[in-house]
């Protein structure tokens, strides 16, 4: 079966400098795919670009970018307007922050029910309602009310989830949801997250940081280094053995890798920036594998890894 | 037994809020008591975890450590002496031996003074050092937080995330306090830089014996740094002892709970999930009882009506009806 989404050679720019390296990702139908890296890997620029949320300076081009076998870049933007928002959805890190504060949270998501599906009257106030409690929001008639200053932060994240789902999207993008939450507020929005995937069979990507939630929510993950996807594969097996020295290095600076050692090990410098971006694969100044090659001649992503020389493969090292 | 650097007794921390004038007139101000009866012992290089959710007061904790703010009620000995009923002269010479580092590193370097300036002030305003030598202090300091003496005459903004913790964990460290309480230090930073800057903590206290106040929510960090934990809820501690114990062997059904809301990312780190309902009461109307009570899957009708109190059980102390023991 082909992809839902299918993303080849994604670049972004600002002014120049590189957020987005050559991106090729592929999201199948009803997938739950974890999208990882550090700040500034590039993971939330790229899904803005698929998006279309990307404002002047930012330069986006791509080989491809295929949603549901329809070409995103050749249509329309009133075409992929009408398609993003409603059959592409994205919730956002900050949720007390991306909802309006001078509306009521019912409010903003009778408007998405509004422009995009078409309703009125009494079935949208059915629509909004029923919305409201599939996303668990307690006592939800009295919430339709409230603004987004009188909810916790997780009620604003179920809000903002529920504007999202609120189309019946195919693809649901998360980007951080819940990087702003306690952890015990986070496992009720994941698990709320994991329930509407099943139950609605949409395809979600997860955008964050935290390693530990990929690994007990997706079953394939990326991993992005500096704008390129370094990495990609089922969970388990990515996690057990990692392939690329930098998702190596990634795993090693966790505390939970290091039980008992004094000191965690740390990957050494720091991401390359603006002026500093190596010729050659961009790991190369802070990676211990790193040969003469990796330094002149940027890799290939090949066979999910983007390396010269990948770990716990045989005949190499590791 | 080790002298305790800093002992807490019953610290409390009342706020009065507004409930608008009319509200004021009629019932008077709310009182959110932020900060309930927290009791502990510090010793000298010894680290002390504070977990527990948003709100729960652990910043407001940090606050009275530092003796950025008096304790409403409560006593906090630094060493021998009791800073809540110190003169403000003592509570200046006292502050030297509670230095703190903040969470967002971006906010807490002023971006007007270079790294060098920043270092410096602490001895300028505590110490009757000269210009020179505190030069050459801050020069010192530079170098044993990892970073290179050319970066002494640079302002905050030309470094990274991870770079600015450091100064910022540099500064703390300029007046060599007894105590460092580091607040959230490294939740804004990335997993490999978070890294670095824990083992830096961990290589300052190993020459040192600086103690540590470690507040965090990551509970994976914690588990690293910690020699003892203290899990708070809403103003309160539910369960405090040696790490081994409290996180090993989790007792308060709070603590279980926000074990359990841990994702880990191997299959034989994951705890039992015992899921949590719902969310924290409005400090403006605390449920009576058991504070938890409201969220607790081992409720019953005492919780409701009666505060546990904390008692000692094994070498921990633990405040819950339901819990044998």
């Amino acid at each position: 079966m082909k992809a839902l989404l299918e993303i080849r050679n994604l670049r972004v720019s600002f002014n120049g400098s590189i957020a987005v390296d050559g991106v090729d990702l592929d999201v199948g139908h009803s997938e739950l795919l974890g999208l990882v890296g550090e700040s500034g890997s590039g993971k939330s620029v790229s899904m803005l670009a698929l998006m279309g949320l990307l404002d002047a300076p930012g330069v986006v081009s791509a080989d491809a970018l295929r949603f549901d076998g329809q070409d995103l870049l050749a249509m329309t933007a009133a075409r992929r307007r009408r398609l993003i928002g409603r059959d592409i959805a994205m919730v956002f890190q900050d949720a007390p922050n991306s909802l309006n504060p001078s509306h009521t949270v019912g409010d903003q998501v009778r408007e998405v029910l509004k422009v995009h599906v078409g309703l009125r009257g009494a079935a949208l106030e059915a629509r909004l309602l029923q919305l409201f409690e599939r996303v668990e929001i307690p006592a939800a008639k009295s919430r339709l009310k409230a603004y987004p200053h009188e909810l916790s932060g997780g009620m604003n994240q179920r809000v903002m989830i529920a504007m999202a789902i609120a189309c019946e999207p195919r693809l649901l993008i998360a980007d951080e949801p819940t990087t702003a939450l306690d952890v015990t507020i986070q496992a009720q929005v994941m698990a709320l997250l994991q329930k509407l995937q099943a139950e609605q069979g949409l395809s979600l990507v997860l955008i964050t940081h935290d390693l530990a939630v990929v690994a007990e929510m997706a079953r394939r993950v990326a991993v992005m280094y500096a704008g390129q996807v370094v990495e990609t594969g089922a969970v388990d097996t990515l996690f057990d053995r990692p392939r690329h020295p930098y998702t190596a290095a990634l795993l090693a600076a966790l505390p939970e890798y290091n039980r008992g050692a004094r000191r965690l090990q740390a990957l050494p410098g720091i991401v390359p920036g603006r002026y500093d971006r190596p010729p050659g694969c961009l790991l190369a100044p802070r990676c211990a594998q790193a040969q003469a090659r990796c330094r002149v001649e940027r890799p290939p992503l090949a066979d999910g890894v983007r390396c010269f020389c990948p770990l716990h493969t045989a005949g190499a090292h590791g | 037994m080790v002298e305790a650097v800093l002992r807490a007794q019953d610290l409390s921390r009342h706020y009065r809020v507004s409930r608008g004038w009319l509200g004021n007139i009629a019932r008077g101000h709310a009182v959110v008591k932020a900060l309930n009866g927290v009791s502990f012992e510090l010793q000298a290089g010894r680290t002390l975890a504070v977990v527990g959710e948003s709100g729960c007061g652990k910043s407001t904790l940090a606050r009275q450590l530092t003796l950025i703010e008096p304790p409403t009620a409560g006593a906090l000995f630094l060493g021998d002496q009791d800073a809540a009923t110190a003169t403000p002269a003592q509570r200046q010479q006292l502050r030297q031996r509670v230095q703190m580092v903040f969470q967002n590193p971006y906010a807490s370097l002023n971006p007007r003074k270079t790294i060098a300036a920043a270092l410096g002030e602490p001895l300028a305003i505590n110490t009757m050092l000269g210009k020179a030598e505190r030069r050459e202090r801050a020069l010192q300091m530079i170098e044993r937080v990892g970073l290179r003496p050319e970066h002494a005459a640079r302002y905050p903004h030309m470094f990274s995330g991870g770079q600015r913790q450091r100064v910022a964990v540099a500064r703390a460290m300029m007046l060599q306090p007894a105590i460092v309480v580091a607040d959230e230090p490294t939740s804004a930073l990335d997993v490999s830089i978070q890294a670095q800057v824990l083992n830096l903590f961990m290589d300052l206290q190993d020459a040192t014996g600086t103690a540590y106040v470690f507040i965090s929510h990551n509970l994976s960090v914690v588990e690293h740094v910690a020699h003892d934990v203290m899990v708070m809820y809403f103003g309160a501690a539910v369960e405090h002892g040696p790490k081994a114990q409290v996180l090993g062997a989790p007792l308060h059904p709070y603590t279980q709970a926000l074990l359990g809301a841990v994702p880990a990312l191997r299959a034989a780190d994951r705890h039992p999930h015992r899921p949590l309902v719902g969310e924290l009461p409005s400090p403006l109307n605390p449920p009576d009882g058991c504070a938890f009570h409201t969220r607790c899957p081992l409720v019953q009708a005492r919780c409701k009506v009666e505060v546990p109190l904390l008692r000692d059980l094994g070498g921990r102390r633990l405040a819950c009806h339901v819990v044998a023991g």
